[in-house]
């Protein structure tokens, strides 16, 4: 096993690295950087465009040619610069602090016999750094990792990105002091009880977490080097409650005041059945992270963005596999009806399969809207049942238009009747619905109540007395609480909202899930953790539901 | 900013001794060995005969293995892999069987990659661009299969927008299938580290159907690369 020893000597090494607390900097000496000059290794560090346009060059392995955007800076080191790993393979940090600071080995003092002498290395220069970017050479004489690919930069390219490393991750973010971190959960109007379930839950973690101290603020203190810097990291959780009222259009008012107020570091969970991209753009533009809301429709533009995280995409994801569904089934319908009713979320599913469907040429598409708050003629239901008998349907409805679908004795029913979890407030309340029977369900998590992987929530909520009212939104949130846990664990003292990020596309995989989505998986640049969705005829049982990824 | 990655000592300590199993471990594969004491490896392992000791204190092929290591990073090793019964699905959207795939008659090279990963997955797929481009008119008649290992996420649409990116042919193909039959897949082949984000370098290369798979496990340079195809190609 020729390059197993080495990656693990790598890790190793990485881990005992520390840098030495200095002063930033920059490495061109310059009093005040150019803009255009920052602006060009920026260009270099997230998109790999070079100067004059063209992207980014380089060679691996001696002979393996690199060329394109997706070898920039940002592929490996990542948005925070503070790096990544793959297997066994460490990509180093590139921050301001971990480049231009010397580096020793605080394991030196261990081993003052041992072989650890060599992961010193002085700071980085823009000389040097020429060198480690072209060469492979780092300030110490050594070779970098093979991984590190050998670039074609000019002077000017290598003094640019030098500038614009000298101020990746300096600053602190925003919403961390040296005592607290701050976190808001965001409530959108007319979701009442669903925010009461939520902040059950939130709250209760975050009064969990913050008695588990173990006198982490004093024992910093007074702490050895080898645990200042677990105890150092200790930070006491403060959850904030942005409860949005009114109309969308004073949304990013009211967030902006509220940020204003008191910056919190992240936004975790939040509830919303109507439109998301208000909370969604000011978390971008604010560069604040957004983590795992309950939405009936999330943004269908999140893995464009950066910020926010979402479980799925909700009734699109459900349109999707709907429609992939359709085309697996033996004798594909040639007449679909989609009844919905005025929501946002309904509008959009109703848009979604359309689109989808719009592949099959020989497929009739038809769209019938029920009016809000307006009850249908009590024939309306056997009328459309009659002139869609041999139409498959599909009920775009939320509970309160669902309750009103009945179908009366004696009429046919169609061939099938799909509707959608992602628009009901509470999944188990549609098994008491009089056609359930004939329903087929479209959801991207188990709508099963007696579901195994949440007992580990449930035992959690019943050890605290809180009231499971909605198993699968209050699983959810317990589920991104514990993420942030975990995620902040890995992070220690590195309170960057980037890495934050990295880190959960990073650790997504092997979280422990007592949530209903069977599976959740992030990676970098995936943005929605659930990828497919169950088709479950309500007459069977559940196991019986098949899982579709469109 | 402060420190950016820990370990605590004990976790090092462990580490190493860690190391050192799997160093002895991997030159005891190499040659067969008695077990022998490895106390004093700095000067026995400059030894290339052993001078009055009987072969138990040879210790030189410590340093083979070790010179052998500084110049290649990766692992090479013979395999002989039972060929699981699944269902997968090529860059086409077209359900295709194992068999069909990585069972056929002509030589392959296989690896293992998928679309979102940031590290070692597009140094992998530039390397089978390399080699194919050194091998030219030779690379033809060979078989490229990459594997996706996050197949929900990388539907057929995505592995072709992909497969655009690295200027593959048609005789380079990408797969992806049900997750667990991806999975059930790389068991077979010994590269399923659970997490996706754990996955390591690994070619599967053979020379046809019923001949043995040989496993490169690390980075490779184009020509290494195509040097072991050489090899198995005779």
């Amino acid at each position: 096993m020729a390059g197993f020893p080495r990656q693990l000597l790598l890790l190793l090494l990485l881990g005992s690295v520390t840098p030495v607390k200095a002063q930033v900097v920059p490495a061109t000496g310059d009093e005040r950087l150019p803009q255009e000059l920052f602006e060009t290794g920026k260009a270099l560090y997230l998109e790999g465009k070079r100067s004059d346009g063209q992207p980014i060059a380089a060679r691996v392995r001696g002979d393996v040619t690199l060329q394109g955007t997706q070898y920039a800076c940002v592929t490996c080191h990542r948005r925070s610069g503070i790096g990544s790993s793959e297997g066994g393979d460490q990509v180093l940090p590139v921050t301001a602090t971990a480049l231009f600071s010397p580096r020793i080995s605080s394991l030196h003092d261990n081993y003052p016999n041992g072989g650890m002498h060599h992961e010193t290395r002085p700071a980085y220069t823009a000389e040097s750094l020429g060198r480690a970017l072209r060469q492979g050479i780092d300030p110490a004489g050594r070779e970098l990792s093979p991984l590190m690919p050998r670039f074609v930069l000019t002077d000017h390219e290598v003094k640019a990105l030098s500038s614009y490393l000298a101020h990746l991750s300096v600053a602190a973010a925003p919403g961390v002091d040296t005592e607290q971190i701050h976190f808001a959960t965001v409530i959108t109007p007319g979701n009442e009880a669903a925010r009461d379930a939520l902040l059950d839950v939130l709250t209760t973690f975050f009064r969990d977490k913050n008695a588990g101290t173990r006198g982490e603020t004093r024992r910093a203190q007074n702490a050895p080097y080898h645990k200042a810097w677990v105890y150092e990291s200790y930070r006491r959780w403060q959850l904030h409650e942005w409860t949005l009222q009114g109309p969308e259009e004073t949304w990013p008012a009211q967030l902006h005041a509220l940020y204003e107020k008191q910056p919190v570091f992240a936004v975790l969970g939040g509830v919303g059945l109507g439109d998301w991209q208000p909370i969604h753009h000011f978390c971008e533009e604010q560069q604040l992270p957004c983590l795992m809301p309950q939405l009936s429709i999330p943004p269908s533009n999140a893995d464009r963005d950066f910020y926010s995280l979402y479980f799925s995409r909700g009734v699109e994801l459900e349109a999707q596999a709907l429609a992939r569904h359709l085309d697996d089934t033996p004798e594909r319908p040639l007449e679909v009806v989609q009844v919905r009713d005025q929501r946002y979320a309904a509008i959009a599913a109703t848009k979604q399969l359309q689109q989808t469907l719009a592949r099959h040429e020989d497929i009739l598409l038809k769209e019938v809207v029920v009016e809000p708050g307006k009850m249908p003629a009590a024939d309306f239901w056997a009328r459309l049942a009659e002139e869609y008998a041999d139409a498959v349907w599909v009920l775009w409805l939320g509970e309160e238009s669902l309750q009103k679908f009945d179908l009366p004795p004696g009429t046919a029913h169609p061939p099938a009747i799909y509707v959608s979890a992602s628009l009901q407030r509470d999944v188990s309340a549609l098994k008491q619905h009089p056609q359930h029977p004939h329903f087929t369900l479209l959801s991207p998590y188990r709508a099963a109540d007696n579901d195994k992987n949440s007992m580990r929530f449930r035992t959690w909520a019943r050890l605290r007395k809180i009231p499971v009212r909605d198993l699968h939104l209050q699983s959810s949130a317990f589920l991104a609480a514990t993420l942030v846990g975990e995620t902040l664990m890995h992070m220690r003292s590195n309170f960057s909202r980037e890495y934050f990020l990295e880190r959960i596309e990073h650790i997504m995989d092997n979280m422990i899930n007592p949530s209903l989505y069977p599976r959740i998986s992030l990676a970098p640049g995936q943005r929605y953790a659930v990828k497919g969705c169950y088709v479950w005829e309500m007459d069977k049982s559940f196991d019986t539901a098949q899982w579709v990824v469109p | 900013m402060k420190s950016l990655v820990h370990q605590k000592p004990s976790f090092l300590i462990s580490l190493l001794t860690f190391m050192g199993t799997l160093l002895s471990a991997q030159a005891g594969a190499s040659e067969a060995m008695p077990l022998h004491h490895h106390g004093d490896h700095q000067t026995q392992m400059q030894k290339q005969e052993p001078v009055s000791m009987s072969a138990i204190e040879d210790h030189s092929q410590h340093m083979r293995a070790m010179e052998s290591m500084k110049n290649q990073d990766y692992l090479r090793s013979v395999e002989e892999y039972d060929m699981p019964s699944l269902k997968l699905v090529d860059m086409n959207g077209k359900t295709v069987l194992v068999d069909e795939v990585l069972n056929s008659d002509q030589p392959m090279m296989v690896n293992f990659i998928y679309t979102s990963c940031t590290t070692i997955c597009p140094i992998l797929s530039a390397t089978f661009s390399s080699a194919q481009h050194q091998m030219g008119e030779a690379a033809k008649p060979v078989k490229w299969i990459s594997i996706s290992i996050d197949p929900e996420y990388d539907t057929p649409a995505r592995l072709r927008e992909y497969a655009q990116r690295f200027h593959a042919n048609d005789n380079w193909q990408f797969i992806t299938g049900e997750l667990d039959q991806i999975i059930a897949l790389q068991k077979a082949f010994g590269v399923y580290f659970g997490s996706k984000a754990n996955h390591k370098p690994v070619t599967l290369m053979r020379a046809g159907r019923d001949k043995p798979w040989v496993r490169l496990e690390g980075l490779t340079s184009g020509a290494e690369l195509v040097a072991e195809y050489q090899q198995i190609a005779q």
